[in-house]
């Protein structure tokens, strides 16, 4: 079966909490696949992610990477391979890169934890990236608070792409950017997706974007997936009341 | 009569090299139960215009201009159109509620201090305040916290508030921007009926073209501190003639309209405070610059900042 991650049934708990986060959430992706995760706060999207990169306490179900297991309740979260093949991109650029250290520093962060630093090697890598973002090579030995949230966005995408992903999770990466500047990262997520079949699992709140960008959509409610299907389908003939519900305050936009 | 309007208003802040302009000349009329969009990108000057009409910049901003309410001129700074005038509502109402007051007193607050009520009336005012805004009209309710409160509770305990002393103009910044889709639509759909029933203006402050879509009758758009597009909801977003305000919708994906495989994306970024040197402000992003653009300032004609459009006619 041609898939990349496969969520079986996956609980989350925080510790303390007298009910779990996440009730058993299933979910697959397969290699290449833009799947959206949409929802309203609280509904437990930002913490499946979490969850994916061992930062949430699971309590129940499996997460199986390219056919192994790589995390459940009693494995926690250790393959190397999965780490550096799963990658994030967070929602505010401006905490998401170090302060202190120069974009070159920073973009090479990752690898040299990961053992995969060559100095030679990677200073080209670096400046591939960043033409790939749509950045100056040059902006290696600038500092992060000299780039825009877009230019800052670019990079954390930069930083993610040289660990050479399979799958990049985005928690909601556009909705920290003005507009004109949204489209160009959206655009900029599409092309890489498309060209170096790099998987997504997209995080948002908007349909409209999520619609723009994704081949499928998952939507959750409290801790919960009630509806996910094709983006068209999802969108256009919603069955659970809630996506209904969603829907229909999204096209607001009277007409 | 036209119930609010400001002429040439102008904003600055001090900084570190004398003061940088903010707003940079902005005509605004408003009548009686219109609603007006303002929109924008951050740091456009949309929400610093909302605040200067409400008094609310402090001693580090320069702001001139003409202010005339039903035609009596005003100084904002002196906030003697505040609450029955002009109201104000914020993007997050947990910042903007105090949050060691119970929600009932913050109502009645702005009513005792106009002085024409006791705390009886003031309490039966504001539990039909709160039934008007859809919360629970109970004593019980008076007395809950900010915290113990949803995003979408708080908000209409907000509106409540600003509408206690019965505002002729609601101000709302981003109101809908902190909430959840679904919240979005029930505030905005509040609002609009509050609106109808009470005959107030509205002026919405908003980056999000679906709540514009939703709620205007008109719409400004700003950039770089200037309206560089007004008039009808319709025209401006079914034919904006703008080259700014036609990227910006091209670059939205909708939901319920199909859009191109590609956003149409605007290069560059809007430019900072005392970057705008001579020309249009947006010749460096736009795709139609012709060299005049660089040199010539273009003024508000029929509604749009633009030499090229200002040819057309």
């Amino acid at each position: 079966m041609n898939e990349l991650l496969r969520v079986e049934d996956l609980f989350v708990r925080y510790r303390g909490a007298a009910v779990s986060t996440l009730k058993g959430v299933s979910l697959t992706v397969a290699p290449g696949e833009r799947v959206a995760l949409v929802g309203e706060s609280g509904s437990g999207k930002s913490t499946l992610a979490r969850a994916l990169l061992g930062l949430a306490p699971v309590v129940g179900g499996r997460v199986v990477f390219q056919g192994r297991q790589v995390l459940s309740a009693e494995e926690k979260l250790q393959d190397r391979e999965y780490r550096r093949r799963v990658q994030m991109i967070f929602q505010d650029p401006y905490n998401s890169l170090h302060p202190r250290l120069n974009v070159k520093a920073n973009l090479l962060e990752p690898l040299k934890i990961h053992g995969l630093y060559n100095p030679m090697q990677s200073a080209a890598d670096c400046a591939q990236v960043l033409e790939k973002v749509g950045m100056d090579p040059q902006s290696v030995s600038r500092y992060p608070r000299q780039f825009s949230g877009g230019q800052l966005q670019r990079l954390g995408i930069a930083r993610a792409l040289l660990m050479k992903p399979l799958l990049l999770l985005a928690d909601e990466p556009v909705s920290a950017l003005d507009v004109s500047v949204q489209a160009q990262v959206l655009n900029l997520l599409a092309e890489l997706s498309a060209q170096a079949q790099l998987a997504l699992l997209f995080i948002s709140h908007d349909l409209a974007v999520v619609r723009h960008l994704c081949d499928r959509v998952a939507v959750m409610l409290k801790g919960e997936l009630v509806e996910s299907g094709p983006v068209e389908q999802v969108c256009f003939e919603p069955q659970h009341p809630y996506t209904q519900k969603l829907v229909l305050c999204q096209s607001l936009e009277f007409g | 009569m036209t119930l609010l309007e400001v002429h040439n208003l102008r904003i600055s802040f001090r900084g570190d090299s004398g003061f940088l302009p903010v707003v940079r000349g902005v005509d605004l009329t408003l009548e009686q139960g219109e609603t007006l969009a303002v929109v924008g990108e951050s740091g456009s000057g949309k929400s610093v215009t909302s605040l200067a009409l409400m008094g609310l910049l402090d001693s580090r901003a320069r702001v001139e201009g003409t202010f005339l309410f039903r035609g009596q001129e005003f100084q904002p700074r002196t906030g003697t159109l505040r609450g029955h005038g002009i109201s104000m509502i914020f993007q997050n109402p947990m910042s903007s509620l105090n949050p060691v007051m119970a929600v009932g007193k913050q109502v009645t607050e702005p009513l005792l201090l106009g002085g024409k009520m006791n705390r009886k009336a003031a309490k039966e005012q504001a539990l039909k305040l709160f039934s008007e805004v859809g919360l629970p009209a109970e004593e019980a309710f008076f007395h809950t916290y900010p915290h113990q409160l949803s995003g979408g509770m708080r908000q209409r305990v907000m509106i409540a508030v600003a509408l206690a002393c019965e505002p002729s103009i609601l101000l709302a910044d981003e109101p809908t921007t902190a909430l959840d889709v679904t919240v979005q639509s029930q505030i905005l759909k509040l609002l609009k009926s509050l609106q109808q029933s009470r005959r107030m203006a509205l002026i919405l402050v908003t980056h999000d073209m679906a709540v514009v879509e939703a709620v205007a009758d008109r719409v400004a758009v700003m950039y770089a501190g200037q309206f560089v597009e007004v008039g009808p909801r319709e025209s401006v977003l079914n034919s904006p003639r703008h080259p700014y305000t036609q990227a910006l919708l091209r670059s939205i994906p909708r939901l319920r309209r199909e859009v191109p495989e590609k956003l149409l994306t605007i290069a560059g970024r809007p430019p900072a405070p005392g970057e705008i040197l001579e020309g249009c402000p947006f010749a460096p992003r736009c795709r139609l610059v012709e060299e005049a653009c660089r040199e010539t300032s273009p003024e508000l004609i029929e509604g749009v900042r633009c030499l090229l459009a200002e040819r057309e006619l």
